[in-house]
């Protein structure tokens, strides 16, 4: 069940609201904590009920990790974090980049049907994390191990298990009893939620969809793309990916505050960032404090005493890794890759250079770096995105709008126009809609906003246009 | 405001805002769904994919008892110049069988054509993805969808500016004019995809199965560019394998035709004839079926079943 469809905002969202309520009322938070349990397991299910085997099997798995990691001392307790942490990492790769490994072998070429072809269970790179994170956190003494209904619960709560945000359960696991609202708060809570939800809504269904019409012709139909062309190409598909992923970011959001509780925030306008490293501070930022917390910080700690080569040489293999983690792919690598070294550069120059760039030259430097690594991360294929960069700075027909103007007889300006412009004035000069979610106070205003925005996302729900997220395959 | 009264408003508003579109689409009812369509001339205004399968849902059923079922080559064919029947224009631009097959598919559900003129050319046999990722529409689109409010827009221009549609409400619509000299290289691709050449089968096999006479037809290309690769076109149909026996072909790049094809001055390019061309050709294929297929067209419609 997508956030956007039909049967989950008219029928799922509403019913569970309704029995989580109910139960609280009748039987407490742990009735209200049982009827979230449940919804979770018939929301992840309603995608492929097999799918369950394989979070239930996760879920279990950590949860006896973690009880014996705060049951054990000393060495024995290290041991079982890294039995935990390469059983999860293992589980992880089994179903992401077993074929990427065995395709890339030299030998096994001609011989695709010697590759198992494993299902690949939705959300498994962000349940994973997640758990990974719990074990840690565990073994670092932040939290204690959780009851095995607790841990299923924080696991699979619906609205992140498919695609984040990341939640740790620290934040998270206390907010149990808010299941259902609590006397006095719910109702600001049951509207932020609403207003988050309607504009991240907005968001996927109306703006990520209208900068998808131009990119994915950019992408899969234009040839012979000028360097302008290939700009707009790789920059709205920027403006695609950062409006669906955002915009998911804030229904899940939303959702979980229609339900009492409030999980990790995950955009803060990245598209505004002025250096790389405020970017990441911007985009995905719960996946950017795990990496910070969990990948980047030990592997500096590993090299002993810190200095800025060392952490250069530590943020550049932490952006690998994460970018790796997207997918079983040389263009994720590269996209990793790219943000490593410009990270790593940015963190040199900040420490070390004396000069300071103006303001608008950082921000269009960023944009521009952030533009190109998107080209690996929307290539179908290396030789796809090296064309792309090829074609970005040919300087034989620079200005070239060849394309854009076979383009134009099946694009809509009228209808995909007025998005595309709400869109990039509000990455450029808006606020977040998670900042405007914090700020939210009931008015006639928001009222409209939030009325509008569901409309407007209401009719394009209603055609027959690509409706998943783009993050689900990660 | 209230938190209680905001989210009541929000709620009450995003109703609102629902039946208004979804009220006036109703009452608007540009593709002849919601309200009775007799009599009507609804066409497509923007995007004839969409619009197309739903005008065949009922205007088409209701206004018509005959279909052309073909790609752009036909597209600006005259369907008033086949005055023994009152044929529907289901050509698409880069159209495929499986898409002409969701038209007729659609059309076949509540009506019955007495007569469909099927074209053969490459074209429509070489591939059978949905040209924009289309498929099928859900019905509700028509309700209220981004396919809707585009045609929506450019009707309520076409009326503003009082600039006719380029479509027509028999489903043919204008072809652009030529761009200057016919380019002689054009590529034909003539391997049958053998999921397109199903989609025709199923096609054919449902207008038969309803009473419908099939007349197949060959359409004309540019005579150098069929000159060069005649010996394809001559295998690609010598060998096409669905057209039975007792049903007629009408066949454009027959020799007789030769002056005509060889007239660059009719041609926009290489498969696609301009206006007044494709209303001559319209005329003659007319007196084809009248001079060859007189008996036939005589016939009521309990015999030609029998047939």
């Amino acid at each position: 069940m997508l956030f956007n469809s039909f049967s989950y905002i008219l029928l799922f969202l509403p019913a569970v609201l309704i029995i989580v309520a109910v139960a609280k009322r009748r039987g407490g938070p742990i009735a209200a904590q049982v009827a979230i349990l449940i919804a979770s397991i018939i929301f992840y299910a309603w995608f492929r009920w097999t799918n369950l085997v394989f979070l239930a099997a996760s879920v279990l798995a950590n949860w006896y990790l973690a009880k014996r990691i705060a049951g054990a001392k000393d060495e024995t307790r290290k041991r079982w974090l890294q039995a935990g942490l390469i059983a999860n990492i293992a589980y992880l790769c089994t179903f992401k980049y077993v074929n990427f490994l065995l395709g890339s072998l030299p030998f096994m070429h001609g011989h695709e049907h010697l590759i198992p072809d494993l299902e690949f269970p939705l959300g498994i790179s962000f349940f994973t994390l997640t758990q990974i994170m719990y074990l840690v956190d565990c073994y670092e003494r932040v939290v204690k191990p959780s009851s095995l209904f607790d841990h299923a619960t924080f696991v699979s709560f619906f609205p992140y298990v498919i695609s984040g945000p990341l939640a740790t359960v620290k934040r998270t696991r206390k907010q149990f009893r808010n299941f259902g609202g609590t006397p006095g708060a719910y109702a600001p809570m049951i509207a932020r939620g609403i207003y988050l939800f309607s504009l991240g809504l907005f968001k996927k269904t109306v703006c990520a969809t209208a900068f998808s019409q131009i990119a994915d012709y950019g992408f899969n139909n234009a040839v012979h793309r000028s360097s302008l062309e290939t700009f707009i190409y790789s920059a709205t598909y920027c403006f695609q990916l950062y409006f669906d992923f955002s915009g998911y970011s804030d229904m899940a959001i939303g959702t979980a505050d229609m339900l009492g509780i409030t999980i990790p925030r995950n955009f803060d306008a990245p598209l505004r960032s002025k250096s790389i490293i405020e970017y990441w501070r911007r985009w995905h930022v719960s996946l950017s404090s795990f990496i910070t917390t969990y990948l980047y910080t030990p592997i500096l700690r590993s090299f002993g005493k810190a200095s800025l080569p060392k952490a250069m040489l530590a943020t550049f293999l932490a952006m690998t890794i994460a970018g790796l983690w997207h997918g079983p792919s040389w263009n994720f690598v590269i996209f990793g890759v790219l943000h490593g070294v410009a990270l790593a550069l940015n963190s040199a120059w900040t420490k070390k250079s004396p000069i300071r760039l103006p303001g608008w030259f950082s921000w269009l430097l960023t944009f521009c770096f952030v533009d190109i690594a998107f080209i690996f991360f929307r290539s179908p294929t290396l030789a796809a995105a090296m064309q792309m960069l090829h074609d970005l700075f040919s300087v034989h027909h620079a200005l070239s709008t060849s394309n854009l103007t076979a383009m134009r007889a099946n694009f809509s300006w009228p209808i995909f126009g007025p998005p595309i412009a709400v869109g990039v004035a509000t990455a450029f000069f808006g606020e977040s809609s998670e900042q405007m979610a914090q700020e939210f106070t009931p008015t006639w205003k928001t009222t409209i906003l939030s009325g509008a925005a569901l409309t407007v996302a209401a009719v394009f729900m209603n055609s027959q246009i690509s409706a998943t997220f783009i993050y689900f395959k990660f | 405001m209230k938190t209680s009264a905001w989210i009541a408003t929000t709620l009450l508003l995003f109703a609102l805002g629902c039946g208004l579109v979804f009220g006036s689409s109703y009452a608007i009812d540009l593709f002849g769904i919601f309200h009775d369509p007799s009599g009507k001339r609804l066409s497509v205004h923007h995007n004839e994919r969409t619009a197309k399968f739903f005008l065949n849902e009922r205007y088409v059923p209701v206004n018509f008892n005959a279909l052309l079922v073909g790609g752009s080559s036909t597209s600006n064919f005259r369907m008033d110049a086949l005055d023994f029947a009152r044929f529907y224009n289901e050509s698409l631009y880069g159209s495929n069988a499986v898409e002409e097959k969701r038209l007729v598919d659609e059309a076949l559900r509540r009506g019955h054509f007495r007569f469909a003129v099927c074209v053969i050319n490459p074209y429509l046999l070489q591939s059978h993805e949905f040209n924009e990722g289309g498929g099928i529409p859900p019905r509700r689109e028509a309700l209220g969808s981004v396919n809707l409010l585009r045609e929506e827009f450019y009707a309520g221009m076409q009326r503003l500016r009082h600039s006719p549609s380029s479509f027509w409400p028999d489903g043919g619509q204008a072809m652009p004019p030529s761009k200057g000299r016919l380019d002689t290289d054009l590529e034909f691709t003539f391997k049958y995809d053998p999921i397109a050449l199903e989609a025709f089968k199923q096609t054919l096999d449902e207008l038969r199965a309803s009473g419908t006479r099939i007349i197949f037809l060959e359409t004309g290309v540019y005579e150098p560019v069929y000159q060069k690769h005649r010996q394809q076109f001559d295998e690609f149909y010598s060998i096409f394998p669905l057209r039975r026996a007792d049903e007629p072909l009408v066949n454009f790049n027959n020799p007789q035709y030769a002056t005509f094809r060889n007239d660059e001055s009719l041609w926009v390019d290489a498969p696609h004839l301009t206006d007044a061309a494709a209303e001559e050709e319209s005329v003659e294929l007319n007196r084809v079926i009248h001079a060859e297929e007189a008996e036939l067209l005589a016939l009521p419609d309990s015999q030609r079943l029998k047939r």
